[in-house]
């Protein structure tokens, strides 16, 4: 099978060369960017397969070829931006990471996850700094993506049912704390808004009038 | 000129490998634990002609002292801060171009005559960039001491117009809630810098014990 993949942050682009060396793969190709996928024509492929793909997909693209993501959390859950720092903030330990059916609807509201299908999940565990679960991330979207296409074509959709909360994409100027803030959190909330934000992401930081001290590795010790 | 250095901390060696290298001229000798120095620093008084110590930690006995000359580098613009810790000390009241001081070692801590001091400033965001600083300019004290010696004289330190500091223990690297309402972030961030490894990081406790340590930091001022 001929695939296209499609990844622009580092732990997703160390993906593709277990993918690319897959028994069923004959043909694959990289694309980092939305430009390069569009100089594709994509239908000669087999299957899109994307991973860590923060925007929609184009509508020329997603209707000319099946295409697949993987989403960290247990979907509907946790389905719009910055899935893993919310979910860290808001003490979750333990997630999901589920490879969703990536189609675009032009009249729906939600982000990427339109049909509400999934095929594979696995667990992932959300323990330690971003170095550490976004080397996770690499290990689990390699059992996923080669999950999928050991079973390929035969696929079984699931549905997940539906949620109406929306959590917005944090923005960088949610990374800041007032030394108030800091007085008033717990040390395990510390922790976790410290470390959901190191490295790659906007470090969390504190501030005063004076000026701003990042804060860019944390650790936790409980008694 | 024949030599024995004393030092254990990284640091400290890779200044003395580097003032080796650039003194053949002399017979040196290093020393690299207390236990070694126990062992052979006795035999070692009669064939050298002086102890040099860098950052070492252990008081040297008096049978030693009287019987050769024993020089210590002090990182401190002596007799500013004599005692312990006195790297932390200075960054955490805010002090960033200082000296180091080449003094005599004598029964009372950091109070014996002064040879030389060599200019060092404490700017990095963590401690392995400040004793890379150290390092440097140890390097260099020695160097230029090293040149002159024996046409050099001590002078005595004017103890009453200096400063003494206890050595600080891990319970110190604590902060507690009043310090971040009272401390502005350019404190928080000299006193978690200068306790990045390998000191004992700064960290917060809440009363059931659980620990936040901060390892790594840093600091932009406003304009």
């Amino acid at each position: 099978m001929k695939i296209i993949y499609l990844a622009y942050r580092e732990w997703a682009k160390e993906v593709y060369n277990s993918l690319k060396a897959h028994p069923k793969v004959s043909e694959s190709i990289f694309c980092e960017t939305e430009d390069e996928l569009l100089k594709l024509n994509v239908s000669r492929f087999d299957l899109l397969i994307t991973c860590g793909w923060s925007d929609e997909l184009p509508l020329s693209v997603a209707e000319n070829i099946m295409s697949i993501g993987v989403h960290c959390a247990e979907l509907d859950r946790y389905s719009y931006g910055s899935p893993l720092q919310l979910q860290i903030i808001d003490g979750l330990k333990r997630t999901k990471h589920r490879i969703f059916s990536f189609t675009n609807d032009p009249n729906s509201s939600r982000a990427h996850t339109h049909n509400r299908l999934f095929s594979h999940e696995v667990d992932l565990d959300l323990s330690g700094g971003m170095k550490q679960v976004l080397g996770q991330m690499t290990a689990t979207s390699e059992v996923l993506f080669n999950w999928f296409l050991d079973d390929y074509p035969e696929i079984t959709w699931k549905e997940w049912p539906e949620e109406t909360i929306v959590r917005t994409k944090r923005k960088p100027s949610d990374s800041i704390l007032s030394k108030e803030d800091v007085v008033g959190m717990t040390t395990e909330q510390l922790y976790n808004f410290f470390r959901c934000l190191e490295d790659p992401y906007p470090n969390g930081c504190i501030e005063d009038e004076y000026g701003t001290l990042y804060i860019n590795k944390v650790s936790f010790k409980k008694k | 000129m024949r030599i024995v250095f004393c030092a254990y901390r990284d640091w400290a060696l890779n200044a003395v490998n580097k003032i080796v290298d650039v003194n053949n001229a002399h017979e040196i000798k290093v020393i690299e634990s207390n236990e070694e120095f126990i062992k052979s620093s006795e035999s070692l008084v009669s064939n050298y002609d002086m102890f040099v110590f860098i950052g070492w930690s252990w008081i040297i006995p008096s049978s030693i002292t009287e019987n050769i000359l024993c020089l210590g580098m002090h990182p401190s613009d002596l007799p500013f801060y004599r005692g312990g810790s006195p790297l932390q000390h200075q960054i955490i009241n805010g002090v960033i171009d200082t000296k180091i001081s080449l003094i005599t070692l004598s029964e009372k801590l950091d109070a014996g005559d002064i040879w030389m001091k060599e200019p060092v400033n404490f700017v990095g965001n963590n401690m392995n960039q400040i004793l890379s600083r150290l390092e440097d300019s140890t390097v260099k004290l020695f160097k230029n001491f090293l040149r002159i010696y024996p046409n050099i004289s001590p002078k005595e330190q004017t103890l009453s117009q200096g400063s003494y500091y206890t050595r600080r223990t891990p319970s110190d690297s604590k902060l507690k809630n009043e310090d971040f309402r009272e401390k502005s972030v350019k404190e928080l961030y000299d006193f978690m810098r200068c306790l990045t490894d390998p000191y004992p990081n700064a960290f917060i406790e809440d009363n059931e014990g659980n620990r936040l340590y901060f390892e790594s930091v840093r600091f932009e001022r406003k304009d």
